[in-house]
């Protein structure tokens, strides 16, 4: 017994300190912050003032930027891997390169707040576009995600066959239906768990969508927390409806994977 | 030699291959007749695979002609695809398309074709009065005879036609990554005769096939040859060669060293090169 406490003396005293501590916390966590009443201000707001209503509208507009964002960037991603791709040959095609590299550079060397901001109070007005502040964040997220996807999607046709190429091309195909038929199909499915991964960032990156006053999840939120002056509740519920949301997408691209694996399983 | 203007399928005119500073094609003259069955051999590195690749563009030769179809394909401003429909090429890979069945790698290119001239049939109708205007000789509308999905019926049908030949008709609806390789090249090869090609190329369709299947994909190439098919073969397979071929070219160091019958070729070759060649493989 005196052997065991005297090699283990200090271990026991740090289980120890840890124990004290986190009584000490919970209780003070339990008494200073008052959860009881904390949760009634909360319930308060959130569902007898519909507080919940400008949430429902969070949501749903976070999906859809995260969607219609992820729709553009696929477009824009692909168009610019397979420019980024072609033998550069011609000068057209290096011309093409040139723009496609500085647009990735500048999409991927700024913050994706600067781009939302510069998007929205200058470049738009500029251009005379009129849309509204949703609208503009899923051009500037497509736009954004477009340039990461590019390089995905780079990276997904070089790892497809050049063999699959060549033969799309020696039946008469054209290089474009050669690629949008066979090579892209196949670079999709290789790399669909970073495409899903790309998603997942996307959605996160949304909670930025405020500055520009768009109402998403953390907007509603914030906006819930500061006419309750009570942040705890909201805060937490917001991170666990965002923890929600990606599992539930992260099992979506497991079961597309599955159906795209098929072609490589034996039946 | 024969006639030398009689039935030419494909001739090229002093056809070089550059790679950097390596020369792999040197000014190669040769011509391709129509029905002729001509087998390529020659060492590693002879520029044998590189000149099949240039005869329908899969490499663009540095300089020099190839005529097909009365045009030189090796001009960048012919359109190339529809020229490559009429060559079929059969890889040694086999490269059947991964993401698609059996029954749909055969049938993407005819299906694609035939909605591609329907498509350019029914645009250049509709805008036919307009650019009548600015010709003397009026244009009569072309003729529209089929639709879509008749397109796609032939194609399926042909394609079905085609799988029961090489006897594999009921493996019609699945991926190729559940053939054997001598499935798979047999598919690859009537995935090429599916668009009805003037001439097939052939890129040593054995060499990556296990013994036991060396055998059923060169009785498919040999029904073709019997059938009078012009067909162009890189091969390794010497007693094939000899069998199926009417001319043999031996290249070496991107020439064609010696050319003549496979009787001729096998039994007496003039160039040393040849000889020595031979004598080690066979």
């Amino acid at each position: 017994m005196i052997k065991f406490l005297k090699k283990h003396w200090m271990d026991i005293l740090v289980i120890i300190c840890v124990v004290a501590l986190l009584a000490v916390l919970c209780m003070s966590v339990y008494t200073r912050f008052r959860f009881e009443k904390k949760w009634n201000i909360f319930w308060d707001y959130f569902v007898e003032n519909n507080g919940y209503r400008k949430v429902l509208t969070g949501l749903q507009n976070t999906v859809y930027i995260a969607v219609l964002g992820l729709a553009i960037g696929l477009v824009i991603g692909t168009l610019i891997a397979v420019v980024k791709v072609l033998p550069g040959y011609k000068k057209l095609v290096r011309y093409a390169q040139t723009v496609c590299n500085i647009y990735v550079a500048f999409f991927r060397g700024t913050p994706i707040v600067v781009q939302l901001l510069l998007g929205y109070y200058i470049l738009l007005p500029l251009l005379g576009v009129q849309l509204s502040q949703v609208n503009s964040c899923v051009l500037i997220f497509g736009l954004n995600s477009g340039a990461y996807i590019s390089e995905i999607m780079r990276g997904g046709i070089n790892s497809v066959d050049p063999g699959q190429l060549e033969a799309a091309r020696a039946v008469g195909l054209p290089f474009s239906v050669s690629m949008l038929k066979v090579v892209v199909p196949q670079a999709v499915k290789n790399i669909l768990p970073t495409l899903g991964n790309e998603f997942i960032t996307l959605i996160k990156e949304t909670a930025v969508v405020g500055y520009v006053g768009a109402m998403d999840i953390t907007k509603a939120f914030q906006d819930q927390g500061s006419n309750s002056y009570e942040y705890m509740i909201p805060y937490l519920v917001m991170a666990l409806i965002y923890i929600i949301l990606v599992a539930f997408i992260a099992f979506l691209v497991k079961l597309m994977e599955r159906r795209l694996a098929k072609s490589e399983r034996r039946n | 030699m024969k006639d030398v203007t009689e039935n030419v399928l494909i001739r090229t005119e002093k056809l070089t291959k550059r790679y950097g500073s390596l020369l792999v094609l040197d000014e190669i003259d040769e011509v391709i007749r129509e029905g002729e069955r001509v087998a390529i051999i020659g060492p590693s590195g002879s520029g044998k695979s590189t000149f099949l690749r240039c005869l329908n563009c899969m490499e663009d030769p540095t300089s020099g002609s190839i005529y097909f179809g009365g045009e030189d394909i090796a001009d960048m401003r012919v359109d190339i695809n529809r020229h490559r429909e009429n060559i079929g090429m059969v890889f040694q890979s086999f490269n059947l398309f991964n993401n698609k069945t059996v029954l749909q790698n055969i049938m993407l290119a005819p299906v694609y074709v035939g909605k591609r001239n329907l498509r350019r049939a029914k645009v250049g109708n509709f805008f036919l009065p307009l650019t009548n205007l600015f010709r003397r000789q009026k244009k009569e509308p072309a003729e529209i005879t089929t639709t879509k999905a008749e397109i796609v019926k032939a194609a399926c049908e042909n394609a079905m036609r085609l799988l029961e030949r090489i006897g594999l008709s009921e493996k019609a609806n699945v991926y190729p990554s559940t053939l054997s390789g001598g499935q798979k090249q047999r598919i690859a090869i009537v995935r090429a005769l599916a668009m009805n090609p003037k001439v097939m190329l052939f890129d040593e369709p054995t060499s990556a096939l296990d013994p036991e299947m060396v055998g059923e994909v060169l009785d498919l190439i040999r029904q073709l040859a019997d059938e009078g098919m012009t067909m162009v073969i890189v091969t390794h397979e010497m007693g094939f060669a000899r069998e199926v071929a009417d001319r043999v070219l031996f290249m070496d160091g991107g020439k064609i060293a010696e050319q003549g019958s496979p009787a001729e070729l096998f039994e007496n070759p003039q160039n040393p090169r040849t000889q020595q060649f031979l004598k080690a493989v066979l």
